[in-house]
């Protein structure tokens, strides 16, 4: 009981180091929040194929090499059933 | 007429003690509480009824209790006899349930901490970290409420309570019910029920406590800043932060890796969009149900005999100590960082660095509406609230670090 229950107990030293971590790993997080926009724009991210693969989202165009490939199956299936 | 009396002695009337009909009437009150003011009823309502259920005076015979009643002990997923001493020397004080008893089976994941993580996985799966993303400063204010864990474990240890019981008294300041029983669990098995009944209460009576200090603590024109709106935050930014953070709080507090470790867990399955099911089922069903298990078992587990006694008053007005110095340390270190500041930040938001999602934002809503109705604050409090949801784990496993042993 009292003061030397703290004492004993190194009260105290446990409770500076406490909120000391606590603010310090609050500060690092706040402190990358900060960097985060910096970083990803430093750092390309996949947000556009992310983008795109959400459900609305606009499809891509077809391209040259697509177009052959399609052909290709086409005439694949074409031959098979013939 | 003899089988007659023997029947007539095991009702609960013959063994009611007066203690009993206190924990019932709080029970009834607490329900009364959730259904009338809208206190918290989610957890009100299975606690209240839990005090209810736990309080119906049992005899040895019928193993339906949550407390050792005749009943086994456990320890780290080792069944011992009562009497058992550990291979150490040291005297059998952990888990106690009743061999057969079905509440003191659901105890057990109250005892062993297993609700409260789950219970932060569905936090995590509904939390939206945005504003606080948009807005780093206020993380700050998350820190400077959990002043309230570390003066309170001071006090306790000053009232005589040994430090880990301090410790786990301390953390009701972190105002997060899930974390104080996980504490409670892990440092003062003994003090659980009344941590818990406690946490919670004082959760739900933020609409109650928070205000006056508030207002107490700041000026009219305090009250009528008006923040900058939130910006817009990317999905890149909302995928990325629960990992990092993470990574930060865990290495600097291994102790929170439990708790931290499922909160953003649950927080990356809603942000990835790829895992919706998962999110879905985390912050729906699975919260719901563990919500359910756990109020109920620990209202159940408030037995008068354990629960009335001088030490759970000692914890209750700690506990209101702790959420006081909370609330008074994220409103005063809110004024003392616009010291510094430019761009102001209103003190009122402080106050919701004590944690208590949502309940203590909607109060910072409430008590700026007051002043003006048109200052809307709930979007800029969320961000100090879950940035104290990420302090007070991390001072839950900084405390269980350093008292564990």
């Amino acid at each position: 009981m009292g003061f030397d229950n703290i004492t004993e107990a190194n009260g105290l030293g446990i409770a500076v180091a406490g909120i000391t971590i606590v603010f310090a790993a609050l500060v690092f997080i706040s402190v990358f929040i900060y960097l985060l926009p910096i970083l990803l724009s430093v750092f390309p991210t996949t947000e556009a194929t992310s983008a795109a693969s959400e459900p609305g989202a606009p499809t891509s165009t077809p391209t040259a090499a697509d177009e052959e490939i399609v052909a290709a199956i086409a005439f694949a299936l074409h031959q098979r059933d013939a | 007429m003899e089988n007659i009396q023997q029947f007539l002695g095991t009702t609960g009337f013959a063994n009611l003690t007066a203690g009993n009909v206190v924990m019932i009437v709080i029970g009834i009150a607490f329900i009364t509480l959730a259904i009338r003011k809208h206190y918290e009823p989610l957890l009100l309502v299975p606690i209240g009824m839990g005090i209810i259920v736990g309080n119906i005076p049992l005899t040895k015979e019928m193993p339906l209790g949550v407390d050792n009643q005749g009943g086994i002990v456990v320890r780290d997923a080792e069944i011992l006899t009562e009497e058992s001493e550990l291979p150490d020397g040291t005297k059998v004080e952990q888990v106690q349930y009743n061999f057969g008893s079905v509440l003191g089976y659901i105890y057990f994941g109250v005892s062993q901490g297993i609700f409260p993580p789950l219970i932060f996985l569905g936090i995590g799966a509904m939390t939206d970290f945005s504003t606080m993303l948009s807005n780093p400063r206020l993380v700050m204010l998350g820190a400077a409420a959990q002043v309230g864990v570390f003066l309170t474990f001071l006090g306790a240890l000053y009232l005589g309570f040994a430090a880990p019981e301090a410790g786990a008294i301390g953390i009701i300041g972190g105002a997060d019910g899930p974390t104080a029983i996980f504490l409670a669990a892990k440092l003062a098995p003994g003090l659980l029920g009344s941590i818990a009944i406690a946490a919670y209460s004082y959760m739900a009576l933020v609409p109650v406590i928070q205000p006056p200090i508030m207002k107490l603590l700041t000026t009219e024109a305090e009250r009528k800043i008006r923040m900058k709106p939130p910006r817009e935050v990317s999905k890149a930014e909302r995928i990325v932060f629960p990992i990092a953070a993470f990574l930060i709080c865990t290495m600097l507090a291994p102790g929170a890796l439990v708790l931290i470790g499922m909160l953003f867990f649950g927080n990356l399955l809603k942000e990835s969009c790829v895992t919706d099911r998962l999110a879905q089922s985390a912050r729906t069903s699975m919260i719901d149900i563990v919500t359910i298990l756990l109020g109920f078992s620990v209202g159940a587990s408030t037995a008068a005999k354990n629960f009335l006694q001088t030490e759970s008053l000692l914890i209750f007005g700690l506990g209101a100590l702790a959420f006081g110095i909370a609330t008074a340390g994220g409103v005063l270190f809110a004024k003392l960082m616009n010291l510094f500041l430019t761009e102001k930040i209103n003190p009122l938001v402080g106050a919701a660095g004590v944690s208590a999602v949502p309940d203590s934002a909607r109060v910072v809503q409430m008590v700026g509406l007051e002043e003006d109705p048109e200052n809307h604050l709930l979007m800029h409090a969320m961000a100090p609230n879950v940035a104290g949801v990420l302090g007070s784990a991390v001072a839950a496993g900084i405390l269980w670090s350093a008292l564990a042993s």
